[in-house]
């Protein structure tokens, strides 16, 4: 039996959904827009234009005051690198390209996570839509937000927050539900509703797994916006693109290094200030 | 609203001690100010003044449970519900905060439920006690009352492990071959002088109140103004309801009488170390309360000792 006339009415099918999707609800997807670009183009043009070496030495003044010497001189030298390998401009981009796709991931993804750990009929809905983006394959994501958004910052980023949505849902419902039931009966036995025994105990004792979503999801971001760049999502991943078309090795290396430094940067940095404001330390 | 005790202490590691104490008058919507004065007593109450702002990590179990307790008493609940509070605690530790709990109660006078699965913490801090088996109450009562009488095998083993001076109080081991003297007349003519006990004994007026001991009655005349005369005040007081276990020291000695009285000076009885053993020898004996034979001064009712082993 032949199948190939069922598979291509499958993609027919989707086709002719995200038409439908596209030609009536463009609105939806230009407000989408709106709201990302919002985020992201003064960002880009924030950090572009403080002088690079303002931003060096904010980044080791930081990693001073958090304590740790180590930090403030990896900081230095993985900064300065970035900054003689000509590759500034295009870090810069790519750090507010993380930076919106995270605060986005996170102002979606946190609230829908408490609703997975207090709803149990919430939990049963998301479990396989979170799956589903789980384990979809990156680059596949990539299609349907060109079909949407066509091509540039916009779809990479849509893209980017898709892949890194689904950690921090997974970990704030997982620090929620991993909280001691004898601490929410002590709220309990005061009386206190649902939504208090959420703010002042549930939330706060479920911070480190709620930061450490917090921590995967700009990981995850930074690798994303790299794949982007393939439907012009622009920053480093530009010029490995780029070196790859014109088979330079050494320029890509460059710039995968660069990409390295800002996410053992971006990994450490995160890690150290939610340990600094961990109310349950 | 109840006041609840956890047996993991159920402390919110991200507020300080006094925040946790003041959790629930925060629930209530009681003002920051108030709730942190209100906190700061009842911190000062279960002796942890000072320790305000320390993180609960920071404090030994022991400790952490204090705070627990500070939590539950705050909110001024006329019940307190508590279970297992002192079960994570080590033994020395658990001993402590049972002696804490009964002196707080002493001034308190909260109705408290107690769930533990320790019979002698049972015997220590009950009034009350119920013993349920598969959710079904077998026996309740005074502990004493599951001690001695068992209402079935499973309390009977349930309460062997319980140290029966945990239980046995000054009123269950009065010597009922120790009434007291009475003075009304201005003769001593009783028993005393018919028999003088070897030991001291406890001397009365007519209205049952006691006036003193007589260490060597044997010694005296039958004048009553001799008798006062050699009134004593050297002995230990003590109620019904005092737990004899700390006195048995002073009972091994000799060296002074226990001497059991009602809060409004009436005699009850002596413990003797004989009385004591006689209880132990034989748990059913001291069951129940003993009437004590009360002599008269009255010759034509001098008791026999036919009379006193009616009470015995």
């Amino acid at each position: 039996m032949d199948f190939s006339e069922f598979a291509s009415s499958v993609a027919t099918s989707i086709d002719d959904f995200t038409n439908y999707l596209s030609t009536n609800f463009g609105f939806v997807f230009d407000s989408i827009s709106a709201v990302i670009l919002g985020i992201q183009q003064p960002l880009a043009a924030a950090l572009t234009s403080i002088p690079a070496w303002a931003v060096i030495a904010a980044a080791v003044i930081g990693g001073a005051l958090l304590g740790h010497l180590s930090l403030a001189v990896l900081s230095a030298i993985g900064l300065v690198f970035i900054l003689i390998m000509n590759l500034w401009d295009a870090a810069m981009v790519t750090l507010s390209l993380v930076l919106t796709a995270t605060i986005v991931s996170l102002v979606i993804g946190i609230p829908l996570g408490t609703l997975i750990a207090e709803s149990r009929r919430v939990n049963t809905a998301m479990e396989p839509i979170l799956d589903f983006m789980q384990t979809m394959p990156p680059f596949v994501l990539l299609v349907p937000a060109v079909f949407f958004f066509g091509v540039g910052t916009v779809p990479g980023i849509v893209a980017t927050i898709f892949f890194a949505m689904p950690l921090p849902i997974r970990l704030t419902a997982h620090g929620l539900k991993m909280v001691e039931p004898e601490v929410v009966e002590a709220g309990e036995a005061f009386g206190a509703n649902r939504l208090t025994i959420l703010f002042l105990i549930k939330l706060p004792l479920a911070f480190r797994s709620i930061m450490a979503g917090v921590n995967q999801c700009i990981m995850m971001s930074l690798s994303m916006v790299i794949i982007a760049s393939m439907i012009g999502a622009g920053g480093l991943g530009d010029e490995i693109i780029r070196s790859i078309s014109r088979l330079q090795v050494g320029r890509g290396v460059e710039a995968g290094l660069a990409v390295v430094v800002l996410a053992i940067l971006i990994d450490r940095f995160s890690k150290r200030i939610s340990q600094r404001v961990d109310p349950t330390a | 609203m109840i006041g609840m005790v956890f047996q993991h202490f159920a402390l919110l590691p991200h507020m300080s001690v006094i925040d946790n104490v003041a959790l629930g008058l925060r629930i209530a919507g009681v003002p920051r100010k108030a709730r942190r004065e209100r906190a700061a007593n009842a911190l000062q109450l279960v002796g942890l003044s000072g320790w305000d702002n320390r993180k609960p990590s920071s404090l030994s179990g022991g400790m952490r449970q204090r705070v627990g307790l500070a939590r539950a008493l705050v909110m001024d609940t006329p019940i307190l519900l508590m279970d297992e509070p002192f079960s994570a605690l080590d033994p020395l530790i658990r001993e402590e905060m049972q002696q804490e709990l009964l002196r707080l109660q002493s001034t308190l006078h909260k109705t408290i439920v107690f769930v533990t699965h320790d019979p002698n913490e049972a015997a220590t801090l009950g009034d009350y006690i119920a013993i349920l088996l598969k959710g079904e109450i077998v026996q309740e009562g005074h502990p004493l009352d599951a001690v001695l009488s068992p209402a079935n095998e499973y309390v009977r083993n349930f309460v062997r492990g319980i140290n029966v001076f945990k239980v046995l109080t000054a009123g269950q081991l009065i010597d009922a071959a120790r009434p007291a003297v009475v003075l009304n007349g201005s003769t001593i003519s009783s028993l005393a002088m018919v028999r003088p006990p070897s030991g001291p004994i406890a001397v009365t007026n007519g209205g049952g109140k006691l006036l003193g001991m007589i260490e060597r009655p044997s010694e005296l005349g039958s004048s009553q103004a001799e008798w006062e005369r050699h009134l004593s005040q050297d002995f230990i007081r003590l109620t019904s309801t005092t737990l004899i276990a700390p006195f048995l020291d002073e009972l091994s000695r000799n060296s002074r009488p226990l001497v059991v009285v009602e809060d409004d000076g009436t005699f009850v009885g002596v413990i003797t170390a004989s009385s004591v053993l006689k209880a132990l020898a034989s748990n059913r004996s001291v069951v129940g309360t003993h009437p004590m034979p009360e002599i008269e001064t009255r010759p034509d009712q001098v008791p026999t000792g036919a009379d006193q082993q009616r009470a015995g």
